[in-house]
């Protein structure tokens, strides 16, 4: 048993808390991005990241609703989309003259395992932009009408996510790893799944998912405190109280296929390599993100020498899908068709040099250094910065990594980043897509 | 001679009206000067987070290219960025941006080129003797040359399977066809095929003088501190007069143009643009909100019309950028390939009404206004918005204010939100009917390969 401490000392301790030098109190505190958000709890069971900013007088709020792709029941791909998007379709004449005089306006991104809704608003606004908009997410209508409208919508969607080589790179990877369901699931749907649903899948789908006990809330605004948190508990208090659906166990991984490849009549060739990084959680998130921004984030990554001796390309990424149940590195690069050859055969070697050599301290160090700072600058406005601790929150991660993560970055050794490096990145795990020109046709054209 | 003024709002738009206002009972947060040499600094604290955004606005653009030297500004641009600096080689120098965690990028168009750089706030006096270096001490390396030639040909290649972009720079090429706007960023390979370093350093030099360049540098530090790192850094560039650059205003379109051309996509894209005001034209704060009531937001106007009964479009987006000799703006829509004829005519006859058009309650007899939407009044929220919005960034920020400093001849009264607040309905009128309403205009039309659409 331990001792308990004296009650005086402490009272005095207490007392004198004011007066430590603030060098101590930041010490013990490791939240660096803005002001340190106080979380609480909604009566309904939402769990609600509350963070002032007073540098301008505009709110940001994002929903999150842990449901995504990965939710989808088996052959309705689509269906957290379009459940997520029935929610957003304005009923009444009168809200959306609300919205728009005052400036307001949301949207929508799904992910693998949640679906979030950004809502804009000017703070003075923002008591009647809530109420128009969790009135509607908490009692969409659900009408034959509004979802055929959605599918049509829909439809045009998995045109433009085929239109765009990055996202359809995205789309295709999932697919060869996942097959049709879990995060292969179609976002937008194809015709069978968008037949297959109707009202009552998704009637079922928003009783599952849309219960307050299965959404995180988080709201960034100059408002105080004591404005806002009233304001927040009668708005988004109107979500029913709900605890989180099962899980659906993911399907099983399918072994993928030695080369992938997409024509299409482009000047270019995408030419990517994707590996499928561990589950999901804190250290893995950390090493991971370390390893995306190391690898191919901005100038001067370890992908640049295919730019700087190879002239390969103009631009080179890596981008990492944070699925919950397994993490996606993609590495990928777009060059003039007829050297997609070389281009692929170029960044293979590479991403073997990396797995086999590792990263030496100064690597590690630097990589750290430049990780650090892209995450302040990516969290910089407040948009973003909510929209990553509700990702964070809904992982399961906890909000709060997003304000310590440097001092988390920190604490990564050199023997844990090789090691992980070795792990996932050795050569035969590496899958190869290209979506281009056929090389016989784009060697043909370049002559 | 160094002043100060205070300013506490964003210097980018306020510059004006600080100089109203000398000197106050607090400490200055915001500082505008110019350096000897001719080089204009505006500095700003701002203490949400510990990061600095510094950006170099120089006024060298595609407007100062000829036949002879197409696409030589941005060719420049590329070889300061990624050539050696002081005495590190590329690489070399590249790598130690990173160990401070400095991101740094640049960027060509028409009428400036900016360097543009973000940092840790501890790293803020390193960082802004490395974007000098980059700028003012690199060198041209003809093994840099060749090799930033294959790659801004593969920026070539890129942008052109991108519709987005493409329709944009298409429809920028036409509507200033025979003006120096008319040039593609990028040039058209021929005279980048032929560069030298002898040639670029000829073309470029001379304009890269202090006095053609703005410096904003906009983060966590304290304001002496940094005036005394950018006096100590940039205070020894030598002084000297750049060759003066006249380029005519754009005037007037004479004659509408129509173009289609064939991609690998599903989706066909209609782009139309209009000349618009441009960057110092009194018209500017009014058009940018008719922009934005047609064309963003909610429930923009020309959603309705597009998607209205008829469902003509998918995706509508209209866009405006004011240039300093002329502005451009554009309306993007998605839609299907049978829908173009259709879509075209829609725009052709509402656009030939806005400019009669009631954009506020105002312009309704008061029993009518409870049916009324404001859109006059949404697009200022927005617009506020927007602003809030924008300033959350340092380097958008510091980016603004650079090249606010050198595109601005405008003194204004007042802040750009009092100035937003100021446009009335009237105003939006006017400038639809001096731009828009019966206007001449071109049309591109991007549509999928024959036989390849779904």
């Amino acid at each position: 048993m331990k001792p308990r401490p004296p009650v005086l000392l402490v009272l005095l301790l207490l007392a004198l808390r004011p007066a430590l030098p603030a060098a101590i109190a930041d010490a013990a505190s490791a939240w660096r991005l803005g002001a340190e958000p106080r979380a609480f709890t909604l009566d309904n069971g939402m769990t609600v990241i509350l963070q002032q900013d007073a540098s301008a007088p505009i709110t940001v709020a994002q929903l999150l609703v842990r449901g995504g792709d990965n939710d989808d029941p088996p052959g309705c791909g689509g269906l957290a989309y379009l459940t997520a998007r029935l929610g957003l379709e304005i009923t009444e004449q009168a809200g959306l003259q609300q919205l728009m005089d005052f400036g307001s306006s949301f949207s929508l991104a799904v992910m693998g395992d949640y679906s979030l809704v950004t809502i804009r608003s000017l703070s003075r606004h923002l008591d009647t932009t809530l109420d128009v908009l969790a009135g509607m997410m908490s009692e969409p209508l659900i009408s034959d009408l509004r979802v055929g409208a959605l599918k049509d919508l829909m439809r045009h969607l998995q045109k433009m996510e085929v239109d765009d080589p990055d996202t359809l790179m995205v789309k295709t990877l999932a697919a060869t790893y996942f097959g049709a369901n879990g995060y292969g699931a179609a976002r937008y749907g194809d015709e069978a799944s968008l037949a297959r649903i109707g009202r009552k899948e998704i009637q079922s789908f928003f009783r599952g998912h849309y219960v307050a006990g299965n959404m995180v809330a988080v709201v960034i605004s100059d408002l105080d405190e004591e404005t806002i948190k009233p304001l927040i508990a009668r708005r988004l208090g109107k979500f029913p109280a709900g605890g989180r659906p099962l899980s659906r166990p993911l399907p099983p991984r399918r072994p993928p296929p030695a080369v992938l490849a997409i024509e299409r009549q482009t000047a270019q060739t995408l030419v990517s390599l994707s590996v499928l990084l561990p589950e999901l959680d804190g250290d893995n998130f950390l090493l991971a993100a370390l390893l995306e921004s190391w690898l191919g984030k901005g100038i001067g990554s370890r992908l640049w020498p295919l730019r700087s001796r190879g002239s390969l390309a103009y631009g080179l990424h890596a981008e990492l899908q944070p699925n919950r149940d397994a993490m996606l590195l993609n590495v990928y690069l777009k060059t003039e068709a007829r050297r997609s050859a070389e281009a692929q055969a170029e960044l293979e070697r590479l991403l073997a040099a990396i797995g086999r050599d590792g990263c030496d301290a100064a690597g590690l160090e630097s990589a750290k250094a430049y990780a650090k700072a892209d995450f302040w600058r990516e969290n910089e406005g407040r948009e973003r910065r909510a929209a990553t601790m509700a990702f964070l929150e809904g992982a399961g991660l906890s909000w709060r990594l997003a304000g310590e993560f440097a001092e988390r970055l920190d604490k990564i050794g050199l023997e844990e980043f090789n090691v992980f490096l070795r792990a996932w990145l050795a050569p035969e795990r590496w899958v190869p897509l290209q979506i281009g020109p056929p090389v016989e046709q784009a060697n043909l054209s370049n002559k | 001679m160094i002043s100060h003024w205070r300013m506490g709002l964003p210097v980018c738009f306020l510059l004006p009206m600080a100089l109203l206002f000398p000197a106050a009972a607090e400490p200055p947060t915001s500082a505008y000067f110019t350096l000897d040499n001719g080089l204009q600094v505006l500095l700003q604290e701002k203490h949400d987070l510990p990061l600095t955004g510094m950006a170099l606005a120089i006024d060298l653009g595609t407007k100062d290219e000829s036949e002879a030297t197409s696409g030589y500004a941005h060719l420049f641009e590329h070889m300061l960025l990624f050539g050696s600096g002081g005495s590190m080689d590329s690489e070399a120098r590249l790598a130690e941006l990173r160990r401070h965690g400095v991101a740094h990028n640049a960027h060509t168009d028409h009428d400036l080129m900016t360097f543009e750089l973000s940092c840790p706030a501890a790293e803020s006096a390193w960082a802004l003797e490395q974007m000098r270096q980059t700028v003012f001490s690199g060198q041209l390396d003809p093994r840099l040359l060749e090799s930033e030639k294959r790659v801004i040909n593969e920026e070539i290649l890129q942008l052109r399977d991108d519709p987005a972009f493409l329709g944009r720079l298409l429809v920028m090429e036409q509507l200033f066809a025979g003006h120096p706007y008319g040039r593609p960023v990028y040039g058209d390979g021929r005279a980048i095929a032929g560069a030298t370093v002898e040639g670029l350093r000829a073309f470029c030099a001379p304009r890269l003088v202090p006095g053609n360049c703005a410096l904003s540098v906009i983060g966590d530090f304290t304001l002496a501190a940094m005036e005394e790192h950018v006096r100590r850094s940039w205070g020894g560039l030598a002084k000297a007069a750049a060759p003066a650059v006249v380029v005519p205003l754009a005037g007037r379109l004479e004659k509408s143009g129509e173009q289609q051309i064939s991609l690998d996509i599903q989706e066909s894209h209609l782009f139309i643009g209009w000349r618009a005001p441009d960057f110092n034209d009194e018209q500017r704060l009014a058009f940018s909100l008719l922009t934005h009531i047609l064309g963003s937001g909610l429930n923009p106007l020309l959603n309705s019309v597009m998607r209205g009964n008829r469902q003509l479009a998918d995706r509508v987006n209209m866009s405006y950028m004011p240039l300093r000799s002329g502005g451009m703006a554009v309306l993007h829509v998605t839609l299907k390939e049978k829908d173009i004829r259709a879509a075209k005519g829609e725009v052709a006859s509402f656009m030939g009404r806005v400019s009669s058009f009631n954009f506020s309650k105002e312009d309704v007899l008061p029993r009518d206004r409870m049916h009324v939407l404001d859109f006059l009044g949404s697009a200022k929220n927005q617009m506020e918005y927007g602003n809030g919005s924008f300033r959350e960034s340092t380097l958008n920020l510091s980016v603004a204010c650079s090249r606010y400093l050198l595109l601005n001849r405008t003194p204004v009264q007042g802040s750009y939100l009092e100035n937003v607040d100021k446009v009335s309905s009237s105003d939006l009128r006017r400038a639809a009917g001096k731009f828009l309403s019966g206007r001449k205009w071109v049309v591109l039309a991007i549509t999928p390969l024959p036989g390849k659409a779904p």
